[in-house]
């Protein structure tokens, strides 16, 4: 296997928003950056929502620009299709390994063109699209991906050679191998997100196998410019739903499937997607089944009550069990917490608020303390939030907790700050305003 | 990149495929199976839209395959420029075949 050696001042493990606002933060003050993003694209969650909460501005829109700066830093590299898989200290920073997927073709010459991927044959669900539309085995990974460049997933390459004849640049390089980098770092920041419940967390909502029965994310994809199907339609048959119903606490709140803590972005997204849902299809009937709404930021309440006013209908009751009719309607058993009553309705389509769990556990890897809920434990929750029990590493974003996107932007900030006055050799908070701050950064590594 | 380096590169590509099937034994049965299946699946759609532009039900009704199937196949061929959406017919679209250039 190829290895590289590549020094830097932080080493950001996630390229979500939380991850590309502390590598600029720490960019523009001078410290050199490299992130570490899984997929083969940066921008997180956030890059695939459709228009984001309470202020409904196009979420895309925000994002790529963010995106771009990182993208186009001087101080800032970006590693993508890569993960951390050791990490050891090493003098006053860490050395970490890093293994890097290849993308089986030549990045540097790939212009993203997507001639490969209309030639591939093969026809799959697209991860990206919530599993709901389709791509190809090489493929650029969506619209505003960055970099824009393709993969090949070689997993389900038929080796017909189809992409290479269709490839002008001639990039494609089917003999590619993982490559493993060492990464000399001053201090790490994990900014690696959230994942949701699976759905079939719970057997009594149909265990993940009604059709009709999606979670959060998947409608951000239907609500999106660019989505599966172009506009909002359900997946047993294209048909335009005149009825849907969210269950908030699907899979937060709830003791039975380990996840004992509220979601956070839950009551808020919903109401988000209910008042979208209500714009795109104007005639669809919209509900949402819920125990109590949690609308506690700012422009929150406002959103809530605007909601009500639209029209969205808010049921307070506990949802029993999903099945499905002769139709793949989905069917909700509830009792109405207003009049004790036990009713069905069906629906054309139901989303689950599934709960929000982090996308990574680092102890194997970067044995960091982790919260009985597995989001990384802060150093001192009060005091020093973005800290972690390992001195130099930092965390931000939903690795902490579930939290919203401006809260996940505050906390990267707030860790890249912690980093920087780190690095500078300065970790007490009291001594920061009276040190010599010197104009370049001195920690380098090594 | 001049005609020699083409021929170049793909002389290299080629050779580069048969390594790497040799170096996988092959592609895998499965993967070829679920190819095959798709490309049989697909055929049926597109001999189900050859009189006109139709529904995902009326394809499955039609050609006895699962509705999910049919709209997924649908919206696959959509994306890659193969059908184009059409009228509405109730609560459905439907989508026609989009002629080849
Ligand atoms: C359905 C839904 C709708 C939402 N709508 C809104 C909204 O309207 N407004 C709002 O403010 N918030 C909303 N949110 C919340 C928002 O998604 C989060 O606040 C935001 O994405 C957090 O950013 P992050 O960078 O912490 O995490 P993420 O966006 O999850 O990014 C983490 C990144 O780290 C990468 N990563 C993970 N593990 C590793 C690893 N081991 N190595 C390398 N990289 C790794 C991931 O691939 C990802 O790119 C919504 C959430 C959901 C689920």
């Amino acid at each position: 296997m190829e290895k590289q050696n590549i020094k830097t001042d932080v080493l950001i493990i996630g390229g979500g928003i939380a991850g590309l606002q502390a590598a600029l933060d720490l960019g523009d003050q001078g410290f050199s950056v490299l992130i570490v993003e899984k997929e083969a694209s940066i921008g997180g969650r956030m890059i695939n929502l459709s228009k984001v909460f309470p202020t409904l501005d196009c979420s895309s829109c925000i994002c790529t620009p963010k995106m771009a700066a990182a993208a186009h830093h001087d101080k800032i590299s970006i590693m993508t299709l890569a993960q951390p898989t050791n990490v050891e200290h090493q003098g006053a920073g860490f050395a970490v390994t890093v293994r890097e997927q290849p993308r089986y073709l030549n990045a540097e010459d790939c212009t993203g063109c997507r001639l490969c991927e209309y030639a591939c044959p093969v026809d799959l669900v697209h991860e990206v699209e919530g599993n709901l539309g389709a791509r190809k085995a090489i493929y650029v990974p969506f619209n505003n991906a960055i970099p824009q460049v393709a993969l090949l997933d070689m997993d389900n390459c038929i080796m017909c050679g189809a992409c290479e004849k269709a490839c002008p640049t001639h990039c494609i390089d089917y003999l590619q191998e993982p490559r493993e980098h060492t990464i000399e770092a001053g201090a790490i920041i994990v900014a690696t997100g959230l994942d949701l419940a699976p759905m079939d967390v719970k057997a009594e909502y149909g265990g993940g196998k009604l059709v009709n029965v999606l979670h959060g994310l998947q409608v951000e994809r239907l609500l999106a410019p660019h989505g599966p199907y172009g506009r909002v339609l359900r997946p047993s048959d294209g048909k335009v739903p005149d009825t849907v119903a969210y269950i908030q606490c699907a899979g937060s709140r709830d003791h039975s499937i380990g996840i004992p803590y509220c979601s956070r972005v839950c009551c808020m997204y919903a109401i988000k997607q209910a008042m979208l849902l209500s714009g795109a299809l104007p005639l669809v009937e919209v509900f949402i089944y819920y125990m109590d709404i949690r609308a506690f930021g700012k422009g929150f309440e406002e959103f809530y009550q605007n909601a009500k006013a639209m029209g969205i209908e808010f049921i307070k009751a506990k949802v029993a069990q999903i099945t499905e009719d002769e139709h793949r309607n989905p069917v909700l058993r509830y009792e109405d917490q207003v009049t004790g009553r036990v009713e069905e309705r069906a629906h054309d389509l139901v989303v689950l608020s599934q709960g929000v769990v982090p996308a990574w556990d680092p102890r194997a890897v970067l044995p960091v303390e982790v919260g009985g809920d597995g989001f990384i434990a802060a150093a001192n929750e009060n005091v020093a939030p973005c800290r972690t029990s390992i001195t130099g590493v930092f965390a931000a974003g939903v690795a902490t907790g579930p939290k919203d996107i401006p809260d996940s932007i505050v906390q990267a900030g707030a860790a890249a700050a912690e980093a920087a006055a780190y690095l500078r050799g300065n970790d007490k908070v009291e001594s920061i305003t009276t040190a010599d701050r010197p104009a370049q950064r001195p920690v380098e590594v090594g | 990149m001049t005609v020699e380096d083409t021929a170049k590169a793909q002389a290299g590509a080629k050779s580069a495929l048969k390594t790497l099937r040799e170096r996988r034994g092959g592609v895998p049965r499965e993967l070829l199976d679920a190819n095959k299946e798709t490309v049989k699946t697909r055929k049926a759609v597109i001999d189900a839209l050859a009189g006109g532009p139709k529904t995902a039900l009326q394809i499955a009704a039609q050609t006895g395959l699962p509705s999910q199937t049919v709209f997924w196949h649908l919206m696959s061929m959509k994306k890659y420029g193969k059908v184009a959406e059409g009228e509405a017919d109730g609560d459905y679209f439907t989508y026609g075949l989009v002629e080849e250039k």
